[in-house]
This record gives C-alpha cells, structure tokens and sequence, in this order.
C-alpha cells in the first residue's frame, strides 16, 4: 500500500527537527497544540500551545547541547494518528546518555499536529539521563 | 483511506483478548512469536513461542489478575508493523491500576509475531500486579 499522506508530514517534522527548522515546525504543528512530554523529569508534562511546545523543544537543544538525534525505524498511520518507531539517542554534556527504542504518537487534523504522547521503552533510563 | 490489511488482522486479535476469546487469540499468535513485556513485575519480560505467551495469559488470570480493555483508541498498521493505541486496567482483587497503553507488533500474513508494550504508568501497574 502507498504510505498515507500523514506519514510523509511527520517525516518532514522529523527532518525539520534534525535541522532546527523552526517555519516548518511552526507549519506542521497546529497553534492549540497539545505536547504530552513523557516520563517523570524536568521535561516531562502537558505543554499546552504551539508556542509552549517550541520552547521544549528548545529546552532538549539546551539540556543536550544539542546531541540529540532521532533514527526513524517505521512511520505508521492513517487519517486520524501517525505512529513512528524510533531510536532516540540524547547525550549530556556531563556524559549521560540515553539510548533507546521510543515511540511517538500524533494525532493529526487538517494537516496538522494536534496531540502528541511519547513512550519509552525503558522510562527509568531516559529519565535518569534527563534528571 | 482504509485501514491496512495488517491493521485489521491485529485488531481481531485485540477484540478477542479483550473479550476473553481465547481460541480467537490463538489462531492469531505464531508459533514463533515472541511478547517482550514491560515494567518489573513477576509477569513482564520476554515470552519465546505461542505457548509461553498464552501460557502467561492463562497464569496471570490463575493469579487473580484481570486485564480489562477500556477503550481501543486505534489501531494503525504498516507492511510491517502495527500499533495499537488501547487504554486498559489491570486488576488484582480490590486494587487496579489504568494505564494508557501503545503496543507494537510485527504482522505476516495475518499473524502476530513479535509484540512490545509500552504504558504511560508503568510503576503503579507493577505495584498491582506485584
């Protein structure tokens, strides 16, 4: 079957991510987003809006000095939610790291990122590298 | 567009566990099929073969333990992989704990094979299920 068109709009976010591409970013994700940040560390929670949203994103460039960096393993969906499978890699400057296999689930309308959950699948290792 | 063939083979599978259909799940898990289970309680690591993984559906329920599917939120499924977004509780006696659940799959032919799960609350599941 041919992809659906919402997996190509979140390989675009992922790409525009990887670059800091924040027009794109600003494109893809609708204003009254909801970003439901995953885990138990300082950047876990609900970031409720595009611009809230933004600004975590900057928060993980900040907090990894930028090592960070995102294989996509398979990206699924349909009309409703895009799912990507992933290996997440952040580094600290102080030498933690976190290396591991997440998923990411967005809900999509319109053409844009509405909601997204993260998993992990070892939350006590990406949050003790974020602690 | 339709759901992907894979996508509705994974979801006959998930109505059957959430009913308790257990000749249903059968038929719908392969032999070499491998459940890696999350968290740290007595009945998360990886189960190897079709028996081993209805095996720990059967202890679990001898256990006390009842897994109820609340919601199967979607199910959305690839040439390889499925992954089906279901909140659930996990009950022992007069405790629970709900939890929003992603599981991963890889389908062939109608068949599950391997299976990853991933909860938004895992620590409270493992304090259920012990």
């Amino acid at each position: 079957m041919a992809d659906h068109p919402n997996v190509e709009l979140v390989r675009r976010g992922y790409a525009a991510f990887g670059s800091g591409d924040m027009d794109t970013l600003r494109e893809l994700i609708a204003a009254d987003v909801v970003w439901h940040s995953g885990g138990h560390n300082p950047l876990s929670g609900d970031f409720e809006g595009l611009d809230a949203t933004l600004g975590l994103f900057a928060r993980f460039f900040e907090v990894t000095g930028g090592d960070m960096s995102q294989e996509l393993h398979a990206v699924l969906a349909d009309d409703e939610h895009a799912v990507v499978l992933l290996k997440q890699h952040l580094g600290r400057p102080d030498g933690r790291s976190y290396d591991g296999n997440d998923v990411h689930v967005f809900h999509i309308a319109d053409g844009k990122v509405t909601e997204f959950w993260a998993y992990s699948e070892d939350e006590a290792a990406s949050d003790a590298a974020l602690a | 567009m339709a759901d992907h063939p894979n996508a509705e083979a994974a979801r006959t599978a998930i109505e059957a566990f959430a009913k308790g259909d257990v000749a249903t799940m059968a038929a719908s898990i392969a032999d070499d099929a491998t459940w890696h289970v999350p968290g740290s309680n007595r009945f998360s690591g990886d189960f190897k073969g079709g028996a081993a993984v209805l095996g720990r559906f059967q202890q679990m329920g001898e256990a006390g333990l009842h897994t109820s599917i609340d919601e199967i939120h979607d199910v959305v499924g690839g040439d390889d992989h499925v992954v089906a977004l279901v909140k659930l509780t996990i009950t022992a006696g007069d405790v629970s704990a709900s939890a929003g659940a992603v599981w991963v799959m890889h389908v062939k032919d109608g068949m599950l094979h391997d299976f990853w799960g991933m909860n938004d609350n895992q620590a409270e599941i493992d304090r259920v299920i012990g």
